[in-house]
């Protein structure tokens, strides 16, 4: 097995807003920074998050400065891409990170964190645990899932933050949540060390070798994270995984059919919590990014149209097969396992699964529960 | 004296008013590239517009493909097109229309086939089929325009004869073939 090469930085410089000084995450963080990274003091970090207003390439410059600061407003929000148009899974983002080490040409931060591009970390982010209590209160026995890989990669920080542990003891206590932390690494260590008494699940993002290769920069190849997804699982955590995006290329079908038999080989099919899929979308404004960005991504530039949300998806027929094809395959390794749809509306989801979608809070309940 | 490649482009661009930034992407090309684009648009009457879109299709089938602009515009199909008999007018809407199947080719194939079928079904004009725009949704659409209920009732009748065929079309467009 080919093992990923532990997550590195490529820092400019790290900004620390002046109110965190004697934070404990600045002092882990500072002490796990490469030598010869300059650091400085600001009054403010969300001024030192803005884009460089002279970089060639601002989204890539803030990728290289890191910075520490209190976040002022929620931690807990709705998931960012939950829409009505959409059949639903439900699901809380927990925002403790903005942004991302890594550089995979589709993802959708392009856009989202244009404004402030800078790697932010929230040092504040023990403050999330009171707002998961209330969450945690108000749902009663409602079971949720609560994730924190939206608006960054939930592990690309944690060898620095050591986040992890402190989430997953938390989780640990709560009956009723399940907390999802979704990954592009296999930054798994500090996960190793903790018992998650079944109340955490690390989903992994996958994709085939030929995506990795062309788009997913400096992520953990597809094998690595089967294999920290087996480590994981030995562990005693759930696990998940997500085909997100799927992208339509010539020979895709084949080469998702053998992802789909790889997964059942590192991991047992029955012991697998949900899949997920989504086909590759992009806004005209992010598809327009990412292709500036990446001048020589294939994947870019497949057959996708505008569709009636507005993005740009692979043109409904062949996003249509290539569902059905995973599906089926899917099926085939684990017959009882949840297979969710993600930013499909209800029409795809009933061609797809022969059934309307569940309410969302009921998915989300069906998955946290998984 | 024979003036450069990059005095003809700047020449054609300034006569077709081409917008400031595609005129600089174009020189931007390596010179095979621009020198062939030339050539295209010297040998057939390429209005702006076409030109936009020919060069957005041209540079996204050269990324996905791995190949150069020069190399694709001397594909036989495209060739044969330039080359060929005409209108040049005629022959510059082909070129666009090959183009986009070079770009979508299982979009383009399937759009075709639909419409093909579709057409053959031989209904009447008072049934209308719509496949939707590029496939991008899984929605077959029928209206029928009745002017009278015996001419509703026929056009009902009509449409069921062609049940099983437009039932398949309908499992087209949700992915129900091979592409
Ligand atoms: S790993 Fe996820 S968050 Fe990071 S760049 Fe890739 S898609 Fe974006």
């Amino acid at each position: 097995m080919r093992l990923g090469a532990p997550m590195t930085f490529d820092l400019d410089r790290v900004l620390i807003e002046d109110e965190c000084r004697s934070s404990d995450l600045v002092e882990r963080v500072l002490a796990a920074l490469p030598a010869g990274v300059p650091t400085e003091f600001v009054a403010d970090g969300r001024e030192a998050a803005r884009p460089a207003p002279d970089a060639a390439d601002a989204f890539a410059a803030g990728k290289r400065r890191l910075v520490l600061r209190r976040r002022r407003g929620a931690f807990l929000m709705g998931c960012p891409a939950a829409s009505n148009k959409f059949a639903c899974c439900g699901y809380l983002v927990l925002v403790l990170a903005s942004n991302c080490p890594m550089d995979c040409s589709y993802c959708f931060l392009q856009e989202y964190v244009a404004d402030n591009p800078g790697l932010q970390i929230f040092t504040n982010y023990a403050e999330a645990f009171t707002e998961l209590d209330r969450v945690a209160r108000d749902a009663q026995a409602l079971p949720l899932r609560i994730g924190t890989g939206e608006l960054a990669d939930s592990l690309a920080f944690d060898r620095m933050t050591r986040i992890s542990a402190d989430l997953v003891d938390y989780f640990a206590g709560r009956p009723n949540l399940t907390l999802e932390l979704k990954t592009k690494t296999a930054e798994i260590d500090n996960l190793l060390t903790r018992d998650p008494k079944g109340r955490t699940l690390v989903s992994w993002s996958l994709s085939p070798e030929r995506v990795f290769r062309t788009s997913e920069h400096r992520t953990a190849p597809p094998e690595a994270r089967l294999g920290a997804a087996r480590k994981v699982l030995e562990a005693g955590y759930k696990v998940a995984f997500h085909l997100d995006p799927i992208i339509a290329y010539d020979g895709a079908e084949r080469d998702y059919a053998r992802l789909i038999e790889q997964l059942g080989d590192f991991i047992p099919p029955a012991r697998l919590s949900f899949i997920s899929l989504g086909g590759l979308r992009m806004t005209p404004s992010l598809r327009k990014r990412a292709r500036e960005r990446f001048l020589a991504d294939p994947m870019l530039v497949g057959e996708d149209v505008l569709s009636p949300d507005g993005r740009y998806r692979t043109f409904t027929p062949l996003r249509l097969r290539l569902y059905h094809r995973l599906r089926e395959q899917i099926s085939r390794i684990a017959p009882a396992l949840p297979i969710y749809l993600c930013m499909e509306t209800p029409d795809i989801h009933r061609r797809l699964m022969a059934e309307s979608p569940l309410p969302p809070a009921h998915l989300g309940a069906t998955l946290a529960r998984a | 004296m024979r003036r450069s490649v990059d005095e003809r482009i700047r020449e054609w661009a300034e006569k077709r008013r081409l917008p400031q930034s595609l005129l600089e992407s174009w020189r931007r090309l390596a010179s095979d590239d621009s020198a062939a684009l030339l050539g295209i648009v010297e040998a057939l009457p390429i209005r702006t517009g076409q030109f936009t879109v020919m060069f957005a299709l041209l540079e996204e089938i050269a990324v996905r493909d791995g190949e150069s602009l020069a190399a694709i515009l001397s594909r036989a199909p495209l060739r044969r097109i330039v080359d060929g008999d005409g209108s040049g007018p005629a022959k510059a809407a082909a070129l666009l229309d090959a183009l986009r199947v070079l770009r979508y080719p299982r979009l383009e194939a399937l759009k075709r086939r639909l419409s093909r079928e579709v057409g053959a079904l031989g209904l009447p004009a008072g049934v209308r089929v719509a496949l939707p725009p590029d496939l991008s949704s899984d929605e077959l659409r029928i209206e029928l325009v009745a002017h009278g209920s015996r001419q509703l009732a026929g056009l009902i009748d009509a449409l069921s004869a062609a049940r099983d065929a437009l039932g398949r079309v309908a499992d087209a467009l949700g992915g129900a073939d091979d592409l």
